[in-house]
């Protein structure tokens, strides 16, 4: 037993290895927050936030609360869409989560309530996609930005939706788009990828100050559009003829939209303004995954794009390296040429489903 | 702790987990410490072991046992870690930084300290995990039993040819 001692001896310095009271207080931090994020599940009112993927189950489809959907999109698009269900900004799947799953889901949101919660949801996903991307020490650079630039605009689809949805489901999305902004903050305040002028667009966006005063909205608006048509413009040759003219059709239906809108009354104007929004949140979405965008951080608005820059880290296996989508194909789904793709036609008919449904609404 | 579970709400839920983080988060990081030798990834890893076991608070689960299931969802945890880093040695793990844990500590505890992490190292995962239940957290080999799932009496045999293997490494 004398050894047993020598041992003891040996070992007991560890029982004064303790977590500096920092990282105690850092960890209680993080773990009070993502505590209140992933609430219990009891009942209904849990189930935005239960229907959140968590990062140590990337793969398994978390939205099984619309298996309908889910089988459409198998039936369309086979395995890949449900395999880019779990992607993240960065991976070559991301693409076929972004603009083939998220449109099929939203084809099916009907109801103006059940467009909140998506958007709400949507909004979950971006900052789960931050925070698997932080876990993995992969958000940094160019990602970052995507990152930010994507919670920055979905955070605006997700309020402008939750404002046209009923006074009760308006009011319990807002308060859950406040918990997970708050949530993202968070996260930026010990990202310093995630700082700088971004964030800084995202603290002033309108959520900051309650809602969009209805002048303001459609002042912003106009503004955004333009500001995204001349994007659009100037950099029409280096886009893909398919992507342009899909991106170019939903910017008219904005624009024409953000018209309209002068002509209603405040309720009207708004639902309308809301459409808007979020067409050109879909393109700005669909922007930020092709090259680096420049936002304007007072406004969040993107007034130009870099092409030079890849912001999606992908190997491209041809070689070039330099993000510049040469392939159409390569352009429309932002993957490799000669890897998967089956979906690029599909990606085409879903994005040009919504703007059809879109331009009915007229 | 039978079907209470049903009634539990966030915040009983909230308080039972911020309960095991006070009790045992210095224990889970002592023994993520042994597993990865490295400060900033040791609290890294804790973190995500109290995520993890907030999965199955907040799935409304009873947990009987707070310390076996977060010792188990750390050795998980550090099996996944182990296989990541399979290529990197030792040296590559301490060379990442063995940062001083306490400011105040002096250099003769840290010394020791690394130098008992670093003998625990050359032993078996699971070697390990009992000598720092035993020799570290103080427990009694039944309740290391509990905690690993396996019989006292394996715990003690197991006990003593850690022992061993340890006086071994350092040639005691």
């Amino acid at each position: 037993m004398n050894h047993d001692i020598d041992t003891t001896k040996y070992l007991s310095p560890l029982k004064d290895l303790k977590l500096s009271e920092e990282a105690k207080v850092r960890l209680q931090n993080t773990l009070a927050e993502y505590t209140a994020f992933h609430s219990v599940r009891v009942d209904e009112s849990n189930r935005l936030i239960e229907e959140v993927s968590t990062r140590s189950s990337l793969f398994s489809l978390k939205f099984a609360a619309m298996p309908f959907v889910i089988v459409c999109a198998l039936l369309i698009t086979g395995g890949t869409s449900f395999a880019a269900q779990g992607a993240v900004p960065g991976d070559f799947l991301y693409p076929i989560k972004i603009t083939v799953n998220e449109n099929v889901r939203a084809a099916f949101a009907v109801s103006n309530d059940s467009e909140a919660k998506l958007q709400a949801n949507l909004l979950a996903e971006r900052v789960e996609e931050a925070e698997t991307l932080q876990f993995e020490g992969r958000l940094n650079g160019e990602v970052s930005q995507t990152v930010a630039a994507n919670i920055a605009s979905q955070t605006k689809v997700a309020t402008a939706a939750a404002e046209s949805s009923s006074v009760v489901v308006a009011a319990e999305t807002k308060v859950k788009i406040e918990v997970i902004r708050n949530r993202f903050l968070a996260m930026a305040d010990v990202d310093t990828g995630l700082t700088g002028d971004v964030s800084t667009a995202i603290v002033a966006s309108d959520l900051a100050t309650g809602l969009y005063d209805i002048t303001a909205y459609k002042a912003d608006m106009k503004a955004r559009v333009k500001s995204l048509t001349n994007v659009m413009e100037k950099n029409q040759t280096k886009l893909a003829a398919g992507v342009y003219m899909n991106l170019n059709l939903k910017l008219q239906s904005a624009t024409k939209l953000s018209a309209v809108a002068d002509a209603q009354v405040e309720t009207e104007a708004r639902a309308t303004l809301d459409e808007a929004s979020a067409l050109a949140g879909e393109v700005e979405a669909k922007l930020s995954t092709l090259g680096q965008v420049e936002i304007d951080p007072d406004t969040g608005i993107i007034t130009d794009i870099d092409f030079s820059i890849d912001p999606m880290i992908i190997d491209r296996g041809d070689g070039s390296g330099n993000g510049i989508p040469t392939d159409p194909r390569a352009a429309q789904s932002g993957m490799g040429a000669g890897e998967i793709q089956i979906d690029v036609p599909v990606n085409i008919d879903a994005g040009a489903a919504v703007t059809g449904e879109a331009t009915l609404g007229l | 702790m039978v079907e209470t579970s049903r009634f539990m709400n966030q915040s009983t839920q909230e308080k039972v987990f911020q309960d095991s983080f006070a009790l045992y988060s210095d224990a889970i990081f002592r023994f993520c410490m042994v597993k990865v030798s490295n400060v900033e990834l040791a609290e890294d890893m804790t973190q995500e072991v109290f995520m993890r076991y907030w999965g199955y608070l907040r799935n409304d689960k009873t947990i009987d046992n707070p310390r076996a299931l977060l010792y188990t969802i750390a050795s998980n945890l550090a099996k996944d870690w182990y296989k990541k880093k399979k290529s990197d040695s030792l040296d590559d793990k301490i060379a990442l930084g063995y940062e001083p844990i306490e400011k105040s500590a002096g250099a003769d505890m840290l010394a020791q300290q690394r130098e008992a992490i670093e003998a625990l190292s050359e032993l078996e995962e699971r070697d390990q995990e009992v000598m720092i239940m035993r020799f570290v957290e103080g427990l009694e080999p039944k309740d290391i039993a509990v905690i690993l799932g396996e019989s006292a009496n394996a715990i003690s045999v197991r006990l003593n040819r850690a022992t061993k293997r340890l006086q071994t490494v350092l040639h005691i």
